[in-house]
Order: structure tokens, then sequence, then C-alpha cells
């Protein structure tokens, strides 16, 4: 039991969100509604190569949380840390207030979880599909015919629950998929990239989803290597390269943080450009006198780089990856 | 009625899916119907041969010249010599084959445990073994019909068959969650069908002639003959002292292995099927404690 001791969360710039003074098996119990997944140094290696670098996360209760990155980052190695699946080299987690290595029966009860990859069965229909997960949960067999249909609505496939599986659609079998997942009625949805391969409608109509799950209650961690993916729906977000946890915080304070005010392109009368960072109007204006008045340069264009969440990912990211 | 419905309601997820999509595909059927018409023509060519055979006697002591066991140990040695050919290529497919299509996951995260999983599983293909059984079961009734051979015998060919035929459907699901690929997983049941089969009858003339060679000319073991399944089935499903005519593979390889003629002593109160089984239980176990560490989640690496 000494391993409920987890040491709190050290703060990740200056965007921490929650209070991790506090001890965290204590805070798990004095504020049941705070933190559902507590990562703490989580390490994996697979031989010389690191995929996750001491990975410390807290998942507020109620969020979506979406971590983003680019392919080979460690968000799928992380989510199988947390999704019972595989063993951390170094470091320890709870979720859903169990320790996902030594009480992994007690995480599933709580959590369910979406892999990268969806497997569909073949000769079974939509609803025997759903019907056999729940009989694996353990789900009592009267309750399936109601449990089944409201997924079904849940998730837009009701007038599909008679048809083979692996006749769907992509984006059907994603949403199927994402049902099945909740046959057991889990706190926590751990969704590993689950938007890849959607087309543009199928992707909305899975955030509206998604955001419809967050009013039932549930917490949503949720990852993607396309950031425009995650910035709309998610309450928070963390970034994470070559298996570092870069920032994490609301999409805003992420922006706060790694902006540190903003970047104007200036065009110059000769044809070359260069970017500058500023702090505020003041800091504008200064730069404008100073390229004008004292350097004596031709200004043609004086223009604010917009700092949404894609460029600002590309650069905290740059550099790190080769 | 309500404990049947309870006890259907804890029917294992895995075996009635599995039943359930079976139902809907014809590769059972296909596989039953070529393992009637093989067993078929069998029965067919040892009645020609026995007939021709014993064309010169009275047709009314045909009766008892042992016809109806030859025809019954031939058909029962071509159904387990099929059954080994057609149990690795259907059970070392159920857990890589979930690996293929990426559906193991989702069903490990499950409260169900790698031992409702594997269980059922193993449930699932034993069910098919015993649906070939069944299926097959009035091809045995024939050479019962035709005189020469007690309703034991047959009964007892026809549990000792299911209960290997079980036991190899066992090692191909364990070889299936063991090894990663399908590939992979069936050919090695193959291999270890062909050592269990094949493997033990070289160890015996190693033995042999390594015992020749160091002059001793007293009976030789014939222990790992036990691991056969060819040699238990002999144990369950042949006779001592067998008929006249009775020309059938079993009652040749029990009297050979387990008569009194060999070591002079009479083993016949000796349960040799039951210390067979035994001795591929064992060997099956072995896999199974392997399969099941394979199946452990979470585990140190992913695969
Ligand atoms: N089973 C494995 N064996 C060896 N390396 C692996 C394995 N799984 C993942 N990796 C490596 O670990 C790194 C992180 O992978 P992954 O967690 O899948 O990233 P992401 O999900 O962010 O794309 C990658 O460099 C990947 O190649
Ligand atoms: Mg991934």
């Amino acid at each position: 039991m000494t391993d409920h001791q987890l040491p709190p969360a050290p703060e990740l710039g200056e965007i921490d969100m929650f209070d991790a003074s506090v001890p965290a098996d204590l805070e798990a119990h004095l504020q049941p509604s705070d933190a559902i997944i507590q990562a703490r140094n989580l390490t994996k290696q697979y031989g010389p190569l690191t995929a996750l670098n001491d990975f410390t996360l807290d998942v507020p209760r109620g969020s979506i949380f979406g971590i983003i990155g680019p392919n080979g980052a460690g968000k799928s190695t992380a989510f199988s840390i947390l999704a019972t699946l595989l063993e951390p080299t170094v470091g320890s987690a709870r979720v859903c207030g169990a320790n996902p290595v030594t009480q992994a029966r007690e995480v599933r009860k709580k959590m369910g979880y979406m892999p990268d990859v969806m497997g569909v069965y073949e000769r079974l229909t939509v609803a025997e599909y759903l019907q056999f997960h729940a009989a694996a949960y353990k789900v009592p067999r009267n309750e399936w015919p109601e449990l089944v249909d409201g997924l079904l609505q849940l998730v837009d496939l009701d007038v599909k629950a008679t048809s083979l599986v692996d006749r769907l659609s992509r984006g059907m079998k994603q949403r199927l998929s994402l049902a099945r997942a909740m046959v057991h009625d889990p706190e926590l949805l751990i969704l590993d990239e689950p938007a890849s391969g959607l087309d543009p409608r199928a992707r909305i109509e899975f955030r509206e989803l998604l955001v419809a799950l967050q009013d039932m209650g549930k917490t949503i961690l949720i990852s993607s290597h396309i950031l425009a993916e995650l910035q709309q729906m998610c309450t928070d977000i963390a970034v994470i390269e070559a298996g570092t946890l870069l920032a994490a915080g609301t999409p805003q304070s992420i922006i706060d943080q790694l902006g540190n005010g903003r970047r104007v392109k200036v065009s110059f009368a000769d044809g070359t450009t260069e970017e500058f960072s500023i702090t505020d109007l003041a800091g504008q204006a200064e730069l404008l006198r100073r390229l004008v008045i004292e350097d004596d340069r031709e200004v043609v264009e004086f223009a604010e780089i917009s700092t949404d969440l894609e460029g600002l990912f590309l650069q905290i990211t740059q550099g790190i990856v080769q | 009625m309500s404990s049947i419905a309870a006890r259907f309601q804890n029917l294992n997820p895995v075996l009635d899916r599995e039943l359930r999509q079976r139902s809907r595909s014809a590769k059972s059927v296909v596989m039953m119907s070529f393992l009637l018409v093989l067993l078929t023509g069998v029965l067919y060519l040892v009645f020609i041969a026995t007939e021709q055979n014993n064309r010169f006697q009275d047709p009314l002591d045909r009766l008892s010249t042992g016809v109806g066991a030859t025809m019954f140990e031939w058909v029962l040695f071509a159904e387990l010599f099929l059954l080994l050919l057609i149990i690795p290529g259907v059970s070392a497919s159920a857990i890589s084959g979930e690996r293929d299509r990426q559906t193991l996951i989702p069903l490990q995260i499950t409260l169900m445990g790698r031992n409702g999983i594997f269980f059922g599983k193993v449930a699932a293909s034993s069910a098919f073994v015993l649906l070939l059984l069944v299926a097959s079961a009035p091809l045995l009734a024939v050479p019962y019909l035709l005189g020469g051979i007690s309703l034991f015998r047959i009964l007892m060919g026809f549990f000792v068959t299911l209960a290997t035929g079980v036991l190899y459907a066992t090692l191909g699901v364990a070889c299936s969650a063991f090894f990663r690929r399908t590939q992979t997983a069936t050919l090695m049941t193959y291999v270890l069908v062909v050592f269990m089969t094949v493997g033990t009858l070289v160890i015996i003339v190693i033995m042999q002639i390594l015992s020749t060679l160091n002059g001793d000319f007293d009976d030789p073991s014939v222990w790992p003959l036990y691991a056969n399944p060819f040699v238990g089935l002999a144990a369950a499903a042949g006779e001592f002292g067998r008929g006249f005519n009775n020309v059938g593979p079993f009652s040749g390889i029990k009297e050979g292995l387990f008569g009194d003629n060999f070591g002079g002593q009479d083993r016949s109160g000796r349960p040799d099927f039951l210390i067979s089984l035994g001795v591929q239980a064992t060997f099956v176990a072995f896999w199974v404690i392997l399969a099941l560490r394979k199946l452990k989640l979470p585990k140190a690496e992913v695969d």
C-alpha cells in the first residue's frame, strides 16, 4: 500500500492548473472531484530508445484533456501505461484511484479505452458486437437491450444495429469503437487518436459527441497529432515531443506561456522580411520607432503573426525533432 | 427453466460469440463434409479389403471373422489422423487471429481476464472437435452392426478420441497465444503434433538401436510411446486376444506394447490409456502455462 504515496506534480512552467502541493493520495481522498489521472515520472524504455521520458501529468476530473504531439512522440506509449496494457520502466500512476500496474482490474472497471487501431469481427452484427463486450464486462444480460439501444443512439448508429460490423464505414467503426469503450459506463475515456483518418464531417460529428460525453460527466483523455482537432473542444492541452512533455494547461495558458507576447513580421522596401518578438503594444511602438527612425529602414508592411496553437505548436516543437 | 437461463447467462462470452460466428460460416460445414467423405472412403475400402480376404469362407462365418472390429479400428485410426490434421488449422488462429484483427486488446482490457479469454477459446475449439466427432459417429455404428465388437469399445474409442482432440485443440490455442503470428502458431502446432506422433516413434527406434548396440537384447523400454496419441487410443480402443481376422491397427499396437506376450506380464488390468492421456495432458499443460504468461497484462514490452 506504500505505492499510494505519489510525489506531487512538479510545476510545468508557470501554468500549472492545479494545486499539486497536497500529497496525491490525500488529495484523492479529500477531493474526489479532482485529478482522475495522476501520472508521476512515467518513463518507458524500449531498449536504447526512450519512448516516454519522465512524464508527469494530472488530468482533472470532468475535463477533455488533449495530448498533442507528432507521430512517435510517445502518446500511445503513455496511454498504454495508463490503460493497464504496458508497464512503465520507471514511475507510477493512479487512474480512477487505482494503480494501473498492480490494480489493473480496478482501473478497467472505471476506464474505457479506445486503441489507435480498431479491430472488428467478421460475421457479427453491430448490436452483437456491443453485447459481446457488455458480456465481457460482466454487465447483466437483462440490461443489454437498453444499454445497446442507448449507446447506438448516442453514437448515431441505431439504424445500423443489425448491420455487420465489417461493413461499416470508417467513421461508423470509430463511433462503434467509442460505444464499445463505454459499455460498462466508465467515468474516464482514454481515446488514442480517435479522429485520425476521418473525413472533416465525421471529425466534427465525433467532436460534438465528445462534448456531449463531457456534459454527461465523463472525463476524456484524447490524443492527436493534428492540433486543430483538439484546440476547439479541449479544456486542457499538453504538448509532448520525443517522449517529453513540453507544456500543459488550458489552450489559452499555453499560448500565453509559450507565445510570451506576440510576433510581428516586417517587410522592407528592398523585398526582405524579418520577424521580431514583442511583449506588448508599447514594445510594438518601440520596435517600429527603432526600425524607422534609428535604423532608417523603409518599412512597407508591419503585420502581427497570429499565434494560434498550430503556429505555436510548430514553434514549441521545432529543433527537438531533426 | 430459470436455472437453465441462468446457466446460459454465464456462458463464456468468447465461446458464445465464436459459436454465433461459426454458425454463419460455411467453413465448419466444409470441414465436416471433408471428414465424412474421407472416413466413408476408409470404411468402404476396409470393407472391400476384408471381404476379399474372407471370400472363401462360409458367409455365415463372416460375422465372427472380425470384419466389424477391423473396420472400427481403421475408421477410428483415420479419424484421429484427420482430426490431428484439422485441429491445428482451426485452433492455432484462436488468439493470434484476434491479434491480427486488432480485437485482442479491447478484449484483454475487459473484465474477462486471461483465463476467461483463453479457456473460452479452448471451449470454442473443443466444441468444434465434438461437432466433428458427433457428425461422424454413425460411421462407428456401422462396424457395430456388423458385429464382432462391443459397444463398450466403441464408446471408449469415441471418448478417448474426443479427449485427445480437446487436448490438441488446447495445444493449438496455447500456441496461438504464445506465438505472435497465426502462421507461426499453426506451423508450431503441427510441429508439436508431428513430434508427439512421429517423433515418439523415432525416439523409440533410436532407443532400440542403442540398446541393441549395448548388447542389451531384453525388453527395451517403450515409455516415450505413452506420449503418442495413437498409442493412447490403441490402449483404449484395441483389444487383447483379438478376434480371428481382426487386422485393425489398434489391437496390433495394444498387444505389441502392452500385451502379456511382451515382457511377460499381463497388463490388461492397467489403464494404459489414462496414463497416455495424462502424459499428453502434462505436455499440453506446459504450453498452456507459457500461453497464459504471454496473455498477462500489463506487460513489460508491447508486441
Ligand atoms: N513495441 C515497441 N518497441 C520498440 N519501440 C517502440 C514500440 N512501440 C513504440 N515504439 C517507439 O516509441 C516511440 C513512441 O511511440 P508511440 O508511443 O507509438 O508514439 P505516438 O503514439 O505518439 O505516435 C516511437 O519512437 C516508436 O517508434
Ligand atoms: Mg500513437
